[in-house]
């Protein structure tokens, strides 16, 4: 193998392990985001499910106090428990469309706010403003009370159960991100290790592989170059230097230079003592 | 390619540019001819002395490398 190819061949190596590197840890960042993107959209779950929840305790109270005879701060707290509770609604029956159980409790919650908790206020204001005697009355509005508190406790138990599943859903989330951010640690350190290891071994190796014949080709050029023709020396190292690259060739032209050396020598000795008649 | 220029190439593997003046210093030693001279019978006789020649001056090694060279040539059409 050429020494161009070699050299190419340990880079792309090394790049390689880099670029596994480096998508491993993409990787786990884009899971850190779309999990931290969860996280965020769970709180908001969370959120609006308190404020829906606040919104009916505030439906409560309100009611309360109109049949406290505190109509007008009654209606006020009413109207304004209603605006609390419209845009959590919203977002919650659109945040909640990818999970269907959730979407359930709260379609329950909304069940009982339309239903058992806006009837009993309806019939309240009824009562509230009929003719009859004052008795009767609070014995009529204290049931409809009744029957108020036990819908809105019954939606705060629903809605608390929701907070806590999104709550939980965070932490999931959390966990699941400090998982992938550790393993990203994990993923640089062992990687950073296996390429430094990599990168000394391959310069050591490769280093060796193409310094190691050049030194052995450049004492023998020294000793050729001194007039040493004589010694078989440098066909012995020729074994010994098989690289398969341009060493290779290199020593096979020094091979062949020197041949020529000695050759060119045995012919100009030839006129004195023929070349096939020397002693060996 | 005429023989002489085959024998050349081989001898040139391992002698480099003292091919031509070893070739010819056998042919005119050994056969009595010019190497343009060279004809396929003279091939073996050629190859014998030239591993005979190479061998005293370089080594064993290379002169039956050129030996098994140039008796191939034979086999050239």
């Amino acid at each position: 193998m050429k020494i161009r190819r070699k050299l190419l061949l340990s880079y792309l190596l090394i790049v390689g392990l880099f670029v596994a590197a480096g998508a491993t840890i993409t990787y786990n960042t884009m899971k850190m985001a779309d999990l931290q993107n969860t996280a965020k959209t769970q709180l908001e779950i969370n959120n609006n499910a308190y404020a829906y929840q606040q919104g009916l305790d505030q439906i409560q109270f309100g009611t309360l106090m109109y049949a406290s005879n505190d109509t007008s701060e009654g209606q006020r707290i009413i109207v304004a428990s209603a605006e609390i509770m419209q845009p959590s609604e919203t977002y919650l029956l659109n945040a909640l469309a990818n999970d269907p159980a959730l979407l359930a409790e709260f379609n329950q919650v909304v069940s009982l706010d339309r239903n058992e908790v806006n009837g009993a206020v309806s019939q309240i204001y009824n009562i509230y403003t009929s003719s009859e005697n004052d008795t009767v009355k609070y014995v009529d509005i204290w049931g409809q009370l009744s029957n108020l508190m036990n819908a809105v406790n019954q939606g705060d138990i629903i809605l608390a159960d929701v907070r806590s599943t999104t709550l939980a859903n965070v932490n999931n989330a959390n966990v699941a991100a400090q998982n992938y951010a550790n393993m990203s640690l994990i993923v640089a350190i062992v990687f950073l290790a296996l390429i430094s290891a990599i990168s000394v071994f391959l310069a050591v190796v490769m280093g060796s592989r193409i310094t190691g014949p050049l030194k052995k080709l450049a004492d023998i050029a020294h000793k050729v170059s001194l007039g040493d023709l004589n010694q078989r020396f440098y066909l012995k190292q020729n074994i010994d230097i098989k690289t398969g690259d341009e060493i290779d060739e290199l020593v096979d032209s020094f091979r062949r230079m020197v041949n020529a050396f000695r050759m060119t020598q045995a012919l100009s000795n030839d006129a004195e003592e023929p070349m096939e008649t020397k002693p060996q | 390619m005429t023989i002489e220029q085959d024998c050349l190439a081989v001898l040139a593997q391992e002698l480099g540019p003292a091919a031509k003046s070893f070739l010819l210093r056998q042919c005119r030693s050994h056969l009595n001819k010019e190497p343009a001279t060279l004809e396929k019978s003279d091939i073996e006789n050629l190859a014998k002395w030239c591993q005979a020649g190479i061998q005293m001056a370089i080594g064993a090694q290379v002169a039956e490398n050129v030996r098994k060279g140039i008796l191939a040539l034979k086999q050239k059409p």
